[in-house]
């Protein structure tokens, strides 16, 4: 094994390509850690900001306002409330969609499906063209690695015309190339998993994630160098150029062709509801609520909240406690639409996961994005602990709107938040 | 001389023909394009339709509106979808990525939202194989396959040195190579944009758009077939120039491109909107509350009112006070918000400025660029879509404001409800796409990378041979 180690080390192209797929995989590292940091930063910003502000504006609603309905009713106008969608200590090993969904949004008290959508603030173009996480290096590089390591195996022996005299010790020969195989796959593991174990140490992350990593990158480089081996050291592998042309098909289809084909059949089986239905649909529920009788709205609303029916009924043209009960009534009517698309989304993932069994790429790629969390599974988490939080707040500030609870400076440091709720 | 070239590029393509390589990759890549003019074209169509039905859907219900007060009809707003290009069948390019949905609402600046990309599997996150990416990627990547050898062979079998000592000059032998290579690429790509621009006549400066992408395309896989020619004249082996074309392959179409986006966004990163949207209602705060009933900036505004119009009560005015502190208040709340936005879109375009600087690393993200300008899906066509978006809401909001103004009585202000006639006659300027002149920066810099790199390469090629 030594020999063989030496002698593939030797071939200086050889000894270039893995220098080159450590740098690479640390870059790969590196550049997911910043993308994350830039997230974490500007999310802690906004965290030390977020009391001081609401406290700011607090002060303001309490002097402008004297009764408690106004108070609490300008609050749920007026005041956004933060929600962050925090990456993990492992995110950065594939960004996933945390590239393209907001990692902060504002929530106040009108209608949830009018807000939950809003807040694009990334570059589409270098969306679609994705990021240089390890996920990527290690799905579409590796394999290469792979390839240029395994194409001329069998062949430059033929060429050096070696190869009669190898197999013609044919007690040692199968084992000769077995213990080739298994150089190259070593070093090409090393090459991958050092730098992933480098950086584990050096920010001491948690090992369980580094386990499983390390398992998929050594089952991944199996599986191609298995297939590289197919080819490499069939009976007439002896044109490396052929095997080459024959292994990077492979890659174009493994890694191209069938997961473009699986999205074609995966927006065929399950088409996703475009989201813009939710968005018109929100309008109409909302404002219809302004050209029909209050208690058109109220009665209806009463019956998800029974405690508040026999508050006094409204005689002005405008009460808060009425403004919000329409505002909740269109997330009610709207929710089994969002059910709907929520449901897609669940079938679209279960799609991937099927798929992922029969296509190693899109098995490595699904794996590593549950692990950072980023996947499409998180996103939906997020939607709903956004939505939880709302609930928690519409039910802090009801009774101050529909009974007349006094409002006082203390209630309102109590309004929950988005963050004290996740650490309850 | 033309003869022997003529035969050079025969006999080239007489030996790709019983390599069978070259055939398959041939067959194979038809194949793929296939497919994928297939498989795009739906999503387009299915994106084009969802946005069409969302514009048809927010066009009845503005139109549907009953009695309303002006003000109420500001927040109820407009919703504009994005206009696609066809084009975007063959370069989808953004159309997943970018919102395609604004909601133009009184004193607010919303995003433009629902992107498909948010809501995407681990599956949408591999590259698509789209007619573009295939020109882009694939192409180069068949063309390899079914090149690499042509010099490299004959150097090995001998009968290169045979060609030249029959007095073919090599210069002959490399332009014959090429262009044995180059046609059996380009002309597919002339055909396919034929037809497309048969199919697609009728829609905005198509002619110029599928030159451009068409004279780009045959640019690129001119450098292609250049790049190829000259690795297979100077490999000794066949795995070495095989190897050594892959290399150049992984860096030109994947490491390249990847990294530059990424280099990009961590040098100008984008900030949250949240935090955006934070700054600018402190700003607004600062200027002028509308709300608030002894703000310095609107007691101000009131006694210049007053003074206009010659009168000394707000009661006195001839028309409603209230609309114009609402107009007031629109004017200073655009300015504030439309600051923001340019401010996050100038941060999105130092990006693209700092990825010009490097493009010339990249020939794939050259082309890119082209293609996706030429169908109206990159970030200026973008950016331009919510320019005019923003136009539309201010225009819009300002016409409610007038209405206001004019037509509602001051002293039954609250309860007035105007005549729906006044929806149906506010301004609401269709979207339309934006002019392709606007990426004409990108363009251009993106051509001059790709004729910079073929020069470059020719001359790298044919100067050596010039001394000999």
């Amino acid at each position: 094994m030594y020999q063989e180690t030496l002698l593939l080390l030797k071939q200086r192209s050889a000894l270039i390509l893995i220098c080159i797929s450590m740098l690479l995989t640390l870059l790969s590292l590196l550049n997911g850690w910043q993308n994350i940091q830039h997230i974490h930063h500007e999310i802690d910003h906004a965290q030390q900001e977020a009391e001081t502000r609401l406290m700011q504006q607090g002060e303001e609603m309490l002097s402008h306002y004297t009764a408690s309905d106004e108070i609490a009713g300008s609050i749920g106008y007026y005041v956004f409330q933060n929600t962050y969608r925090t990456p993990d200590e492992w995110s950065f090993i594939a960004l996933g969609n945390r590239i393209v969904t907001p990692y902060i949004q504002r929530i106040r008290l009108l209608g949830l499906q009018g807000q939950l959508y809003d807040g694009e603030s990334h570059h589409p173009e270098h969306v679609m063209l994705g990021s240089f996480d390890y996920a990527f290096w290690l799905i579409f590089f590796s394999p290469l690695l792979c390839i240029a390591l395994m194409h001329d195996l069998k062949a430059t022996e033929y060429q050096a015309k070696r190869l009669t005299l190898l197999q013609s010790l044919s007690n040692n020969s199968k084992g000769l190339w077995i213990k080739r195989t298994l150089v190259r796959w070593g070093l090409i593991v090393i090459s991958l998993a050092f730098p992933l174990t480098l950086f584990t140490a050096w920010h001491q992350l948690s090992l369980a994630p580094w386990f499983v990593i390390v398992a998929l990158t050594v089952t991944y480089t199996l599986f191609w160098i298995l297939l590289c081996g197919l080819i490499g050291l069939r009976k007439k592998a002896i044109h490396s150029n052929l095997n080459a042309i024959a292994m990077v098909t492979f890659w174009l289809f493994i890694c191209f062709i069938l997961p473009s084909a699986g999205k074609w059949m995966l927006d065929k089986t399950y088409p996703l509801i475009d989201g813009s239905k939710i968005a018109l649909q929100h309008r109409e529920h909302v404002h219809h609520a302004w050209d029909i009788p209050k208690e058109d709205t109220l009665q209806p609303f009463y019956q998800h909240y029974p405690q508040y029916k026999d508050t006094p009924p409204i005689t002005g043209r405008f009460h808060w406690k009425w403004y919000f009960a329409f505002q909740h009534m269109a997330d009610i009517k709207l929710a089994p639409l969002v059910k709907q698309r929520e449901n897609t989304l669940n079938q679209r993932y279960a799609f991937n996961q099927t798929m992922a069994w029969v296509l190693p790429s899109l098995f490595v790629q699904q794996t590593l994005e549950k692990i950072a969390k980023s996947d499409i599974n998180d996103l939906i988490n997020y939607r709903h602990e956004i939505e939880h939080y709302h609930t928690a707040l519409r039910h802090y500030l009801y009774p101050y709107m529909f009974t007349d609870k006094a409002f006082k400076q203390t209630d309102f440091e109590q309004i929950p938040s988005f963050t004290d709720k996740k650490t309850q | 001389m033309i003869n022997t070239l003529k035969l050079i590029i025969i006999n080239e393509w007489r030996s790709m023909w019983y390599e069978k390589v070259p055939l398959m990759v041939l067959a194979l890549l038809l194949g793929f394009m296939a497919i994928a003019i297939q498989a795009t074209s739906e999503q387009t169509q299915r994106r084009t339709l969802a946005l069409q039905q969302a514009n048809q859907q927010s066009q009845t219900d503005w139109l549907n509106q009953p009695n309303r007060h002006p003000h109420r009809v500001g927040h109820y707003g407009d919703f504009v979808a994005k206009p696609l290009h066809p084009l975007s069948a063959i370069t989808p390019g953004i159309i997943n990525e970018a919102g395609s949905l604004v909601y133009l609402e009184a004193h607010r600046l919303n995003s433009a939202n629902f992107n498909p990309a948010s809501e995407a599997t681990s599956l949408e996150r591999f590259i698509t194989i789209t007619p573009d990416i295939i020109i882009q990627w694939v192409l180069p990547l068949g063309l390899i396959m079914a090149g690499y050898a042509m010099i490299t062979r004959e150097k090995i079998g001998g009968t290169l040195g045979y060609l030249i000592g029959n007095g073919t000059p090599l210069s002959w032998i490399i332009v014959g190579k090429f262009i044995a290579l180059f046609i059996p690429a380009a002309i597919p790509l002339i055909l396919l944009n034929g037809y497309i621009g048969y199919l697609m006549a009728d829609s905005p400066q198509s002619m110029a758009r599928i030159g451009l992408m068409l004279s780009g395309q045959l640019v690129y896989i001119a450098i292609w077939s250049l790049v190829i020619t000259a690795v297979s004249l100077k490999a000794k082996l066949l795995n070495q120039a095989l190897l050594s074309l892959l290399l150049i392959w992984v860096f030109i179409c994947m490491i390249a491109p990847k990294s530059l986006a990424n280099i990009a966004q961590t040098l100008y990163p984008t900030y949250p909107r949240a935090e955006a949207e934070y700054h600018a209602e402190q700003k607004l705060k600062s200027i002028g509350d509308s709300h608030n009933p002894n703000d310095p900036y609107f007691e101000n505004f009131k006694q210049q009112t007053l003074k206009k119009y010659g009168v000394n009560r707000i009661e006195d005015l001839p028309l409603n006070y209230n609309g114009l502190v609402m107009q007031e208040g629109e004017k200073l709340t655009t300015q504030v918000y439309r600051e923001q936005m340019n401010y996050h879109h100038q941060q999105l375009l130092k990006q693209n400025q700092w990825i010009r600087q490097w493009l010339w690393l990249s020939p794939a993200l050259a082309l890119e660029y082209i293609q996706m300008a030429a169908s109206g899906a990159d970030i200026h066509h973008h950016i331009d879509f919510i320019n005019q978006a923003e136009q539309r809401r201010y225009k819009l909001i300002e016409y409610l404001n007038s209405v206001h103004t004019n037509h509602v009585n001051q002293q039954d202000d609250k309860n007035t409800r105007n005549d729906k006639q006044f929806w149906e006659n506010a301004p609401r300027d269709p979207i339309a796409l934006a002019n392709l002149k606007l990426s004409q920066k990108q363009v251009t810099s993106a051509y001059l990378v790709l004729i910079a790199w073929l020069a470059l390469l020719g001359l790298f090629i044919f100067w050596p041979l010039k001394k000999q």
